[in-house]
């Protein structure tokens, strides 16, 4: 196919389709993810290494061809693409990243993506520190760079494979390797950087204090492993510089301790399960103690277990102090349901006052007031949901409580509830609303309804309750961690705040139309996403069976490095062109990146000829339609007839592009002229379009569509609602070199809508010689080698499609109506094209 | 097959394989074990025969090509399936030669899987 190109401009268009061509790449990518991530796809850690490598590669070149074809206008692109890259790239490779040689870290720069650098329990510390912003020990992850180096400076990973692979007991060879051990040297690179940490942290903190030094092993506390007790923690170390060392090298060698090497099992070598170690000042607590996130003994109940002593809680891990025990609702407001508490005298340092009150607690017996359990359960909640299983939490009070190490813990495997027994629950029980909406996360929960709005103050929303709003805005997300699930009348999985759910796994059902109206504040709800069911009530089976459903891959860090990954990749946050911020270092997501980059693309077109000093032929004009679309064209050769005046509006009548003429035929085809029984006319659909504003405001964008034409070529980008959707077409006399390239995605209408819809024309279009992918809301779909008349036919088509869809973002009320008209088009093409064969 | 309940043997070196396999097959009613290790596997299949195996291509130590040659040697009824990121037009030729049931390329979709084990099921059900 030749164009009749002008060569300047040639090139830029050349840029221009290459930027279209990038851009479904990636779409397609990120639907591959997005499927992959719901558990379509199964998929392992080399499809997301290869994701990350070449989704990176492809917005490269998108900002690249950009650049080219806009004079450089939009570097500012290129340091928000390295940024994210850069965080990309460290998330699939699971390592820190630019830290990665780190001896030292402060827990203010790590975060849980950290854990192969810092092990589990300084990861999680941060984690908490960080992003939960929950109290924790200020404090310093010692890396396992630091380790690696000081074992190979020292030859130890061989020489201790050597000790392990003689004949003896485990207590033999652990000796062996601790005599080894204390005649080793740290490296200087390691006591310099352990002594300038100290001497920050005691900035940080105002002084010296006793310090806590921690065992942070690689692979700890997950859910195959739990190192917990194996390792060593040293307590009380002195704040000095030589007894942080020596400590380092105690923790260091419990790695190969007695325990330890039991544990692991003779196949493990001496590099598997890497040290880090944490240093932290003590907390002088008043009451230490351990929260279950859920009652270890009684799972399935809706119970929380908080022990506790006074004073440190050293006892108490190692089970040899009585505590008291408190068994706290974990519903807000997070009742005391039951405490066992341990007599005072058993405390030889407290005095007995056992005044009973009128409640049967006793004052003065108990180590935590009503006020502080709830607190530590609202706490151990919102942990449980970071890290998405039960967890079990160590914790220091002082006039505030300190987390000091949370991990989850495996319950005692509890029968779910009988199948017959869940059924008869469920048939017993109120649905409020049933097949409504689309999963945003999986789950399970029940609670109180709380309604969110614009005016809600986050820090206010009851942790555990279940959050019913009308949009997912993104503000919400401080909520979405603190809620139980959060269920929306509008919006769909591909959103801001849908990312948000999965990464803390709050259940979320959204764009279910109606839940703000059928879900009153106050009610309590049992809502289960999977199956897009909200009954009324608490439905007891189905929260034991989410309590006690085992799931390995829930949890598996591949999916949580995928959702992690796909944080910075799929949301859209630039939507609206117009706005203030649609700006490049606005960019925070590489779909916005994309979403930018064609808008701007599209813009460096029309405004081509200026910058080229208005050469003839290639400036871009406004044509003149019956519909209020702004449609300005550029003419490549011929695509407009010679007649025409050589600048201004353009009409229909002016018009020589054959392929554009055909798609406008459909656009503007008038359905009560036509043979098709179509109940909701196009006259109506225009008719709707003929409030401009009605239109524009709030369901789509104002700005210029662009087509670039030719005598028989033609391609248009329509806005529909976040995306282009673009057709590319070559119509000539000679089948062989015609073709017709659709692409259509998304709009504004929830995902179900969008997904509904993305099917039809799929099949709409698949009954039109088209050849279709379809992946979530994205459609390719490709024709070639039709003859004139088809081609025709088939454009005409198209345009009536386009009419039709972008109506769909239009807020209408007769559902069932666009339904039938789907239908219907879908019926009339078949009987077209019976008619045709016969 | 035992008991009405399908045996389905899952070798990977990559865990998470397993543990999406292990999630939505013992929901459908299959007894499954998964191995990210192919000598455990096959000393599982030893002690009790499996009617389906899903293998991984490239493994450390035992690879796929070595699991599937093994599985027909200890129970030709078994179908095997290899699941494999890239595998050579040669590989490919050999493995069919010594009886794969079918090639799936990672990441695969979950559905083709099932569809890939309802075939060999039904394949089985045809000759044995």
């Amino acid at each position: 196919m030749e164009l009749p190109f002008n060569a300047a401009f040639s090139h830029s268009f050349q840029q221009f389709r290459r930027i279209l061509a990038l851009n479904n790449t990636v779409l397609e990518k990120i639907a591959h993810m997005e499927e992959a991530l719901a558990g379509e796809y199964v998929f392992d850690r080399k499809f997301l290494s290869e994701s990350v490598e070449s989704l990176s590669e492809l917005v490269r070149e998108v900002i690249y061809c950009l650049n080219s074809l806009a004079d450089n206008r939009y570097l500012d692109l290129y340091p928000r693409y390295e940024e994210l890259a850069d965080k990309l790239a460290v998330l699939a490779a699971e390592y820190a990243g630019p830290y990665d040689r780190s001896l030292t870290l402060a827990y203010e720069l790590i975060n849980s993506d950290f854990e192969e650098l810092v092990g589990a329990k300084n990861a999680t510390l941060s984690e908490i520190r960080n992003r939960l912003n929950l109290r924790v020990p200020e404090g310093f992850a010692i890396t396992v760079a630091a380790y690696r180096l000081f074992m190979e400076e020292n030859d130890l990973f061989a020489r201790i494979d050597v000790i392990c692979a003689e004949a003896g007991s485990n207590r033999e060879r652990s000796d062996h390797i601790s005599r080894l051990l204390a005649g080793t040297k740290l490296p200087e690179a390691l006591v310099t950087a352990v002594e300038e940490e100290l001497t920050q942290l005691w900035q940080q903190t105002g002084g010296k204090a006793l310090l806590a030094v921690r065992s942070s092993g690689v692979g700890e506390d997950t859910e195959t492993r739990s190192f917990a007790g194996q390792f060593h923690s040293l307590l009380e170390v002195k704040p000095e510089l030589t007894s942080v060392l020596a400590a380092y090298q105690k923790v260091i060698a419990s790695r190969f301790s007695v325990a330890a090497l039991e544990y692991l099992g003779p196949t493990a070598g001496s590099r598997e399960v890497p040290m880090a170690v944490g240093v932290q000042p003590m907390i002088a607590a008043r009451v230490a103690g351990v929260t279950y996130s859920r009652n270890p003994e009684k799972p399935e109940t809706n119970h929380l277990l908080i022990t506790a002593v006074r004073g440190a809680a050293r006892g108490l891990v190692d089970g040899s102090k009585a505590a008291d025990r408190y068994l706290v609702s974990r519903t807000w407001p997070f009742s005391l349901l039951e405490s066992e508490l341990v007599t005072a005298e058993e405390y030889s340092n407290s005095k007995p006052s056992l005044e009973i009150l009128a409640s049967g607690l006793r004052r003065g017996s108990a180590s935590l007031t009503p006020g502080e359990l709830a607190k530590m359960a609202e706490q151990a909640l919102l942990l449980e949901k970071a890290f998405g299983e039960t967890q079990d939490i160590e914790w220091a009070l002082t006039d505030e409580i300190f987390i000091l190490q949370s991990r989850p813990f495996s319950l005692p495997a509890k029968p779910a509830p009988l199948p017959g027994e869940l059924a008869a629950e469920l048939a017993a029980a109120t649905p409020l609303m049933q097949d409504r909406g689309q999963v945003a996360q999986l789950g399970i929960a029940a609670g109180k309804v709380v309604h969110v709005d614009q005016d809600t103050d986050p820090e206010q929303f009851p942790v555990g309750a279940i959050a019913v709003t009308r949009f997912p805005s993104p503000q919400f997300s401080p909520i979405v961690w603190r809620a139980a699930a959060i269920i929306t009348d509008v919006g769909g999985p591909t959103g801001h705040l849908a990312t948000i759910a999965r990464e803390y796994r709050t259940p979320a059902l959204f764009g279910t139309g109606e839940a703000t109206k059928l879900l009153a504040p106050g009610e309590e709800i049992t809502i289960d996403v999977e199956n897009k069911q909200i009954y009324q009530g608490i439905i007891e089976g189905l929260v034991r069976l989410q309590a006690t459903e085992e799931d390995p891959y829930r949890s598996s860090k591949e999916l949580r490095i995928l959702r992690r990954i796909l944080r910075w990749v799929a949301p859209i946050t630039l939507v609206d062109p117009t706005a203030a911020d649609f700006r490049a270092e606005k960019c925070s997501t590489f779909h916005d990146i994309l979403r930018f980059s064609h808008e701007k693309a599209i813009d460096a077109l029309i405004h081509f000829h200026a910058d080229q000093g208005g050469k003839k032929g290639m400036q871009s004009r406004p044509l003149r339609l019956p519909v209020p679309l702004n449609l300005r064209l550029i003419d490549i050769g011929a695509g407009v007839t010679p007649a025409a005046p050589p600048q201004g509006e353009l009409t229909m009548a002016m018009l020589n592009s054959r392929p554009l003429m055909a798609i406008l035929q459909g656009f503007l085809k008038d359905a009560e002229g036509g043979k098709e029984p179509i109940p909701l006319g196009i006259r109506d659909i225009l008719s709707g379009m003929g409030k401009p504003m009605a239109l524009f405001s709030g369901t789509s964008y104002p700005g210029d569509n662009l087509g670039i034409i030719a005598e028989e070529y033609c391609n248009l980008n329509l806005r529909l609602g976040y995306h282009f959707n673009v057709v590319d077409t070559y119509m000539s006399a000679e089948p062989d070199n015609n073709y017709i390239y659709f692409r259509f995605v998304g709009g504004l209408a929830d995902r179900n809508k969008r997904e509904w819809r993305a099917r039809l024309i799929g099949n709409i279009l698949a009954g039109l010689y088209f050849k279709v992918d379809r992946k979530g809301d994205l459609v390719i779909a490709k024709a070639k080698n039709l003859d004139l008349l088809q081609m025709e036919r088939v454009l005409g088509r198209l345009g009536e499609l386009i009419s039709f869809s972008r109506q769909l973002d239009v807020q209408m009320r007769d559902e069932a109506a666009i339904e039938r008209f789907f239908l219907q088009f879908l019926s009339s093409l078949k009987e077209e094209q019976n008619g045709e064969r016969s | 097959m035992n008991n009405g309940m399908v045996r389905l043997l899952v070798v990977d070196d990559e865990p998470i394989i397993g543990k999406r396999l292990r999630q939505v097959f013992s929901k459908m009613g299959f007894e499954i074990e998964t191995y990210t290790e192919a000598t455990a596997a096959m000393a599982a299949m030893a002690a009790k025969p499996f009617d389906i195996v899903v293998t991984d291509l490239k493994m450390d130590g035992m690879d796929g090509m070595e699991v599937l040659r093994r599985v027909r040697i200890m129970n030709p009824h078994t179908q095997v399936i290899i699941i494999t990121g890239y595998a050579s037009s040669e590989t490919a030729e050999l493995a069919r030669r010594q009886g794969v049931f079918e090639f799936l390329a990672k990441p695969f979709r979950l559905d083709d899987l099932k569809q890939v084990i309802v075939r060999a099921l039904e394949y089985q059900r045809g000759v044995h």
